[in-house]
């Protein structure tokens, strides 16, 4: 596990520190940034679970190959499939944000009416087929696409 | 690879935690490992480009406690996995970074129990092809050989290995794709490594030629061993590694303990890299008493003559042309006609030419000595060659000026 992972700074925490700072290195110099790469990010999260790819290869419905080069810093993650690996993980809402950021991906962003479905699931614990029912019934797009 | 396979590898691989990275490279990674948190195992990555399974599979048969002993093989998309038990111990390189050189005895001892372990492994029909101190542990059984990256199996009728690696210094030279790498590359390999053990020197280092034929460090035996095993030519090594035990078995105990050889009075070692330049030195100095004159005073009289008539003409020449030169932009007034001073510049350059050859073979033949045939003939038709030219030259430049 990263060092990161053992203590995290929440982000708004942060930001009212910089934006209190009196210059950029004020604050550089006393906060930590964080420098993993998303394989990092993704390791140090399912480590904190006691999970393994495998595990994650099964809940988040994407082909084993995909999660290998993922996990191995080899492969890019659209918006969608990151989406499904934090479903898949079982992140919280700010775990998810952070993956998503990690994976150089807009956040999820609750004036978006999809994002916000999204958002609902995450944080009533919904795996990923329960959040692609939602999504399905109420007219959105599922992460999984469907046959057909 | 399909995704099932790639799934059920994930799982395998996923069994394992990563204790300490022991090495990162291009051959791949390998790492300390425990499997369910008991036992300790190494874990080598392999890219796929560079694996051979089946030289892998082959060595999971082996039953030879001095070489690894494979747990698991299984392939990920882009590399192949091997599990093999670790043996503690330090590496041998490490051992003589720290400590030295080792002791003839010890030296032996090693080379003997890596013969053993390579022989099982040619047994199987696998090359082992990276045999380095860094690949040869001793352990407090004896000398294991670990890492099996690069080995291959024997493909009769191949002419060149598929991949051409190998540690510098240790790889037999067939190994850089002359042709097929065999049992004797190994040798060749083995025999660089008792090399490397005796003189604490690595093979590609400038030290390591001297040292070795120190007899004060390395019996003569062992060092003849050395230089058998690595000879260029694979016929003439040691044809298996237990030949090559063998050899160091015959070296008997005592010329092991006698680290401290007596010199031979009157014959200093020679190092074998500086033997070869100097043959020409040795040829020469075993000739008679009367010693090549290599000075051009001291050479046959026509040659200085001819030279010193060379340089005169040149002088002259360049000093009239000069003349002339310097009183036609004075007076306005050429004593000469162009076509003259065109003619005059030819000749001085011919005659310049001709110069500067008479130099170079005076310089590079060097010795006059009449023993030395083909060089008097060389400069003899020089000379000849050189005169018709300055005459022929003399004779146009007359003509053309007595033409007007």
């Amino acid at each position: 596990m990263t060092q990161q992972a053992q203590h995290e700074e929440l982000t708004e925490e942060l930001l009212q520190r910089l934006l209190a700072s009196a210059s950029p290195e004020a604050y550089l110099e006393q906060a930590t940034t964080d420098d993993r790469s998303l394989a990092d990010y993704l390791l140090d999260l399912i480590d904190a679970r006691n999970m393994t790819r495998a595990d994650v290869v099964r809940a988040s419905a994407v082909n084993s190959t995909f999660v290998y080069q993922v996990f191995n810093g080899e492969r890019h993650v659209g918006r969608d499939n990151a989406i499904k690996l934090a479903l898949g993980i079982g992140c919280t809402l700010r775990e998810t944000q952070r993956l998503l950021r990690h994976a150089g991906v807009s956040e999820l962003w609750c004036k978006n009416r999809r994002d916000a479905i999204i958002i609902f699931c995450i944080e009533q614990g919904y795996t990923l087929p329960e959040c692609d029912d939602e999504l399905y019934r109420l007219g959105e797009d599922t992460l999984v696409p469907q046959e057909g | 690879m399909d995704d099932g396979q790639t799934l059920r590898s994930m799982v395998r691989d996923d069994a394992y935690r990563v204790v300490r990275v022991l090495g990162d490279g291009p051959s791949g990674r390998t790492e300390l490992v425990t499997f369910n948190g008991e036992g300790l195992l190494v874990r080598k990555h392999i890219p796929a480009t560079l694996a051979n399974a089946a030289a892998w599979a082959a060595a999971m048969e082996i039953d030879e406690p001095l070489l690894p002993r494979i747990e698991e093989l299984y392939r990920m998309p882009d590399e192949l996995v091997v599990i093999y038990d670790y043996v503690e111990g330090e590496a041998l390189s490490a051992v003589v970074e720290q400590e030295g050189r080792l002791e003839a005895s010890r030296a032996a001892d090693v080379i003997t129990d890596v013969c053993r372990a390579v022989g099982a492994l040619h047994e199987s029909g696998v090359v082992h092809r990276d045999i380095t101190p860094g690949n040869v542990i001793l352990a407090a059984d004896g000398a294991h050989l670990v890492d099996l990256g690069i080995a291959r199996q024997q493909h009769p009728g191949q002419r060149r290995d598929t991949t051409t690696l190998g540690t510098w210094g240790f790889a037999a030279p067939e190994q850089y794709g002359f042709k097929q790498t065999d049992a004797r590359s190994d040798v060749y390999a083995i025999g660089r490594l008792l090399g490397y053990a005796l003189t604490g020197e690595r093979p590609d280092a400038e030290a390591y030629e001297e040292k070795l034929s120190d007899r004060a460090l390395v019996p003569e035996a062992l060092c003849e061993v050395v230089q058998k095993a690595t000879s260029f030519e694979p016929s003439a090594r040691y044809q298996s590694a237990e030949e090559l035990s063998q050899a160091v078995a015959k070296v008997s105990a005592e010329e092991l303990s006698q680290a401290v050889a007596k010199v031979p009075v009157g014959r200093r070692p020679v190092p074998a890299s500086v033997r070869v330049f100097d043959l020409e030195a040795e040829a020469q100095s075993q000739e008679e008493p009367r010693h090549a004159p290599r000075a051009f005073r001291e050479a046959p009289l026509y040659v200085r003559a001819f030279a010193a008539l060379a340089w005169i003409a040149l002088a002259v020449l360049f000093a009239v042309v000069l003349a002339a030169a310097v009183s036609y932009f004075v007076t306005r007034d050429p004593i000469w006609e162009a076509e003259h001073y065109t003619m005059a510049v030819v000749l001085d350059a011919g005659i310049a030419y001709m110069c500067l050859e008479i130099y170079n073979a005076v310089r590079l033949r060097g010795t006059y000595a009449t023993e030395s045939h083909p060089a008097r003939l060389f400069i003899t038709r020089l000379c000849i060659y050189s005169l018709i030219i300055f005459i022929l030259m003399m004779a146009a430049s007359l003509v053309v000026a007595y033409a007007k």
